[in-house]
């Protein structure tokens, strides 16, 4: 213990009905908020906690901390856990405390950790919304940059069953994800992203990795009855004033909501609702409400920002190039 | 031999039958019966130019393309010794039988596996049926890079010659097949597409094959689509190389 611990812990000692706060933003290593992480302070001389979690965008308060020195930790599904020793209060003033967490999820391939190599990409460019003839606005682009992972404000709640599942793809490492056998990522994990090709009546989504394609209708069908369950299911699109309105259905059970913030399953009855929005040339908004009663207590809504990179293409990316990563996965 | 591979190709590339949509397709032209009128003037864009843009099948199997010119293409000892082998073998190492892409031209002369044309004034996207890949094709005037990353579709540069869209690709790996007889490339290998679209319900695309290792000269195939109307793309995820246990 250094000397200036043990000083502040005797002021503790005399000032204990002075009241503090700890406050702070949880980011990963993208510079995202994390939120939904739990957060501890454990005083270290009486042993009290005190806890709070960490809410959109990754703000956190841990109030009412009598002064002393606390031990700080925050523990967040996928993240690797995180301490630090001797965070002081003195007087009850309030201490700021942002922290970054690291990935915890070993593939043992390239680029261990979870994400995949990033690609430093420019600003967007500024200007107007591109339009159609028909004056509806126009999403086509490579909308790429961003996080690998999308930063998706607050976790699903599962039913229980869900949440088994969740914890038995948590502690296996993930490697039973789509991907790894290079399924597709599913709509919930690749919404918003992707090379958007617009006409007039089919709104086309080119994916790099794995390579796939996605069609929504714009021309004014409605869901066939009957749909056969299919891993990207049937889109169809309508224009909300600006607002392009996207809705899904006839999924299978077999993707992920997300591959590894939110490795939730659903089922058949999953509904996908996304309301794109290009405000200018250069950002492509999305918010998506995702509904399955079979899986979740209530709606999952998710806020994702795409950047417009003109500087770059999509690129073929191959994946059944004989599912190379497979064979070094671990499995527990 | 050719019977045993072709069994094959048709074991995977069959779709889930009952997933098949039959959606009229909207606003295409109808003879008085409401059946699509595919003699029908082709669609032309904004500018002037016919749009390609819809979902077509060849109209006939081209499993034996290289053997379509008189004489059979002009292979060289190197592609004459492949394909032979592969010939040999029942076509056991047909890139599909791993969930890889077939590769262009084959994976668009397969029908009935159809794919769709999305024309846009910059692009065009090819969704194909197969695997659910896809093709783009830049139209915005730049050049074919010089030394591509090689790639299964290759790199692919279109510009228009009065009503023909001619599309030169290069840039190539040696992975793919030309056809299913097993006509191999090497990397050298680019290729030009001539597109023309007569009428509502036709596409013609002139094929000529360049590539020095693999032929003695270029040689060239025009190959007929028909238009599929009323129908959609299925999803055809390739899951978990299903079949090729049976290879064995």
């Amino acid at each position: 213990m250094t000397r200036l611990t043990l000083v502040c812990l005797l002021s503790a000692a005399a000032f204990a009905q002075e009241s503090g706060s700890i406050t702070g933003k949880i980011s990963d290593t993208f510079r995202e908020p994390v939120s939904g992480a739990s957060i501890q302070a454990r005083n270290a001389a009486t042993g009290a906690m005190y806890k709070a979690a960490s809410k959109a965008p990754g703000e956190y308060v841990l109030g009412g901390l009598p002064d002393g020195a606390y031990e700080l930790s925050v523990r967040m599904t996928n993240m690797k856990p995180y301490v630090r020793q001797g965070v002081e209060i003195r007087s009850g003033q309030p201490v700021r405390a942002d922290i970054t967490l690291q990935d915890d999820v070993r593939l043992g391939t390239l680029g261990d950790g979870g994400r995949f190599a990033q690609r430093k990409r420019p600003p967007p460019p500024a200007g107007t919304t591109p339009r159609m003839p028909d004056g509806k606005p126009d999403l086509s682009g490579f909308w790429a940059s961003g996080p690998a992972g999308p930063s998706d404000d607050e976790p699903p709640q599962g039913l229980s069953w869900v949440e088994e599942v969740v914890k038995e793809r948590t502690a296996n490492d993930l490697r039973d994800m789509p991907t790894a056998r290079c399924l597709p990522n599913g709509v919930t994990q690749q919404a918003g992203r992707g090379k958007f090709v617009q006409t007039s009546n089919l709104l086309v989504i080119l994916e790099e990795f794995p390579g796939d394609t996605r069609q929504v209708f714009l021309d004014g069908r409605a869901h066939p009855q009957g749909l056969d369950p299919t891993w990207l299911g049937h889109s169809i699109g309508r224009w909300d004033g600006d607002t392009l309105v996207v809705d899904t259905v006839g999924f299978n059970d077999k993707s992920w909501l997300t591959m590894i913030r939110n490795p939730y399953p659903h089922t058949e009855m999953m509904h996908v609702v996304e309301r794109y929005r290009r405000p200018d040339l250069g950002h492509l908004e999305l918010e998506m409400t995702v509904e399955d009663p079979g899986a979740f207590k209530k709606p999952w809504i998710v806020r994702r920002t795409a950047n417009l990179d003109p500087t770059d293409e999509i690129r073929e990316n191959i994946c059944t190039e004989n599912e190379k990563d497979l064979k070094h996965l671990p499995e527990k | 031999m050719i019977r045993r591979l072709l069994f094959w190709l048709t074991v995977l590339v069959a779709p889930a039958g009952a997933q098949w949509l039959n959606y009229p397709t909207p606003g295409i032209p109808r003879t008085t019966d409401g059946k699509p009128n595919l003699t029908a003037p082709a669609p032309r864009t904004s500018d002037g130019r016919p749009d390609l843009s819809g979902i077509w099948a060849a109209a006939e199997r081209h499993h034996q393309l290289a053997m379509e010119v008189p004489g059979g293409a002009p292979f060289t000892e190197w592609s004459r010794t492949i394909r032979e082998a592969r010939l040999k073998n029942g076509g056991r190492d047909i890139p599909t039988s791993w969930c890889l892409p077939s590769g262009i031209p084959p994976d668009m002369l397969r029908p009935p596996q159809p794919f769709r044309v999305i024309q846009t004034a910059g692009m065009i996207a090819i969704l194909l049926e197969e695997f659910n890949n896809w093709r783009q094709i830049f139209i915005d005037g730049r050049p074919l890079p010089v030394d591509p990353e090689p790639a299964w579709f290759g790199y692919s540069v279109g510009k228009w010659e009065g009503g023909t869209l001619v599309i030169e690709s290069a840039g190539f790996n040696e992975k793919t097949w030309l056809d299913g007889a097993g006509t191999p490339h090497s990397d050298a290998f680019r290729l030009r597409e001539r597109f023309t679209r007569p009428d509502f319900g036709h596409m013609e695309v002139d094929y000529t094959f360049n590539d020095s290792k693999a032929f003695t000269r270029p040689w060239s195939v025009a190959v007929k689509f028909n238009l599929q109307a009323d129908t959609e793309l299925l999803d055809s995820h390739c899951e978990n190389e299903k079949d090729v246990v049976h290879f064995r």
